[in-house]
């Protein structure tokens, strides 16, 4: 009898606090989210199944969480921790990457850049709400609405606010429908939503080889600190664009991101245990993150308007909300509220340049906090 | 009990708007010089394509078909259309 009153004290029911049952309210509505609303499906489904796991309490002595040494979900955290899984998957991201509509429109490059000014706008508020400057580095990469550049950061300048700052990430650049419209209908007037852009020009097989390399050479020539991001992001395009070495970009942009996916996004969701997760830093964390979205869209919305002051060939405003490096979703929003005011302006190729920028300029944002920041 | 130490000399003490300045000037100097790059990479290239032309197959891209043969393929579809029509 004794024995079976001792296993009974440790099950997860007797153990169960009121923040693991929070957190696991949390999960199941992110899989929820995933399965009903089809947001971001591929990461918060694992994510929200993680964060059920992860807040199933453990029994003492045994090593069953990411947080215990030696288990086996602390082994697959290694990969979020010391941030391998991030440049992996920006292995696949190049392998799926066509960067031809950036090639033919190099002015909107210039969009994903300033979109940037989410991640440094968030900087400064989480400084004012009292975070180190190290966690406010951590928490402003948040607005490059970058996933695994987020947990590259976070894991390099504030591992103790990975999980929230990941989740934040992920939730939000679920959200990005949700949230961008309002801001880009909110900037911009009518007859600007109306402004149709040419159609970019073809771009040679051989300009699409030679970028990754000088891209790569330049962007990590100045900041070297996003060697491992951004390395692998062009190789993973060289990959593809070389067309000698099909299988292996096959097998990036399929098999390997999909398994490191899971890993990925299981851990993560798996390190929110409440007595982690549930702090008034993370409450902070998700209002900064929401802020991020916002100050990111806005920035490119208005530099786009911007340089419609300079340039002949005026640029639909709404494409600077694409500088937002959500792949492809920002893309898709651009599309679909261009596609509301003018059912025949289809906006989603000229979004996809400022996305793919983004996705370096937010790489390069993430190697500048951290050679500035770390002590 | 949310614990916030909210106060604007938090952004001074953290050197936020140096590293905020900083930061964003880096990214858009880098993105400059790549945008650059690229507006003249087709001139380098079309410049190196004189005396290296791009070889059809293996790498090369693929030459966009003619308007002229995508006229003559509709045409001919459509003129057998027009026999079967006629048949039946």
């Amino acid at each position: 009898m004794d024995i079976f009153i001792g296993f009974l004290n440790t099950t997860g029911i007797s153990q169960m606090t009121i923040g693991n049952l929070i957190m696991i309210v949390v999960g199941l509505i992110f899989i929820s989210l995933a399965i009903i609303k089809d947001y971001e499906p591929l990461l918060l489904l694992p994510i929200g199944f993680g964060a059920i796991a992860g807040n199933i309490p453990s029994i003492a002595g045994m090593p069953l969480s990411v947080y215990d040494p030696g288990s086996v979900l602390n082994y697959i955290y290694f990969g979020v921790s010391q941030g391998i899984f991030p440049p992996l998957i920006f292995l696949g991201i190049g392998a799926m990457t066509d960067f031809s509509t950036m090639l033919a429109n190099p002015k909107l490059v210039l969009l994903g850049a300033a979109a940037q000014l989410g991640i440094f706008g968030t900087l400064l508020g989480a400084l004012y709400l009292g975070f180190t400057p190290a966690e406010a580095g951590a928490i402003g990469i948040i607005g490059g609405a970058d996933g695994p550049t987020s947990i590259f950061l976070s894991a390099k300048l504030a591992p103790h606010l990975l999980g929230a700052i990941a989740i934040a990430a992920y939730s939000y650049m679920a959200l990005v429908p949700v949230i961008q419209p309002p801001i880009m209908n909110l900037l911009t007037t009518k007859k600007e939503r109306l402004i149709r852009m040419k159609p970019p020009r073809v771009v040679s097989k051989r300009e699409k080889m030679i970028f990754p390399i000088i891209a790569f050479m330049v962007c990590v020539l100045i900041v070297p600190g996003a060697l491992s991001l951004l390395g692998m992001l062009f190789l993973g395009n060289l990959l593809k664009e070389s067309t000698v070495t099909e299988r292996l970009a096959n097998t990036a942009r399929n098999s390997l991101i999909d398994i490191v996916t899971i890993l990925l996004g299981f851990s993560v969701g798996a390190s929110t245990q409440a007595q982690v997760f549930l702090t008034s830093k993370s409450l902070m964390i998700f209002g900064l993150g929401a802020l991020s979205f916002c100050v990111a869209t806005a920035g490119g919305v208005l530099f786009a308007k911007f340089m419609n002051l300079f340039l002949k060939e005026k640029i639909n405003p709404l494409v600077g909300a694409a500088g937002v490096s959500a792949v492809p979703d920002s893309a898709r929003v651009v599309q679909m509220v261009g596609h509301k005011n003018d059912p025949n302006n289809h906006l989603l190729m000229h979004a996809m340049a400022p996305n793919v920028a983004g996705v370096v300029g937010s790489a390069i944002a993430a190697g500048v906090l951290w050679s500035v920041l770390v002590k | 009990m949310l614990n916030i130490n909210m106060s604007i000399d938090n952004i001074f003490n953290g050197q936020g708007i140096d590293v905020a300045l900083t930061g964003m000037i880096i990214v858009f100097g880098a993105l400059v010089l790549v945008s650059l790059l690229i507006s003249v990479l087709p001139r380098l290239l079309d410049f190196y394509a004189r005396y290296y032309p791009e070889k059809e197959g293996h790498g090369a891209s693929k030459k966009p078909v003619d308007d002229e043969i995508v006229a003559a393929i509709a045409l001919a579809l459509l003129q057998k259309r027009f026999q079967k029509s006629n048949k039946e």
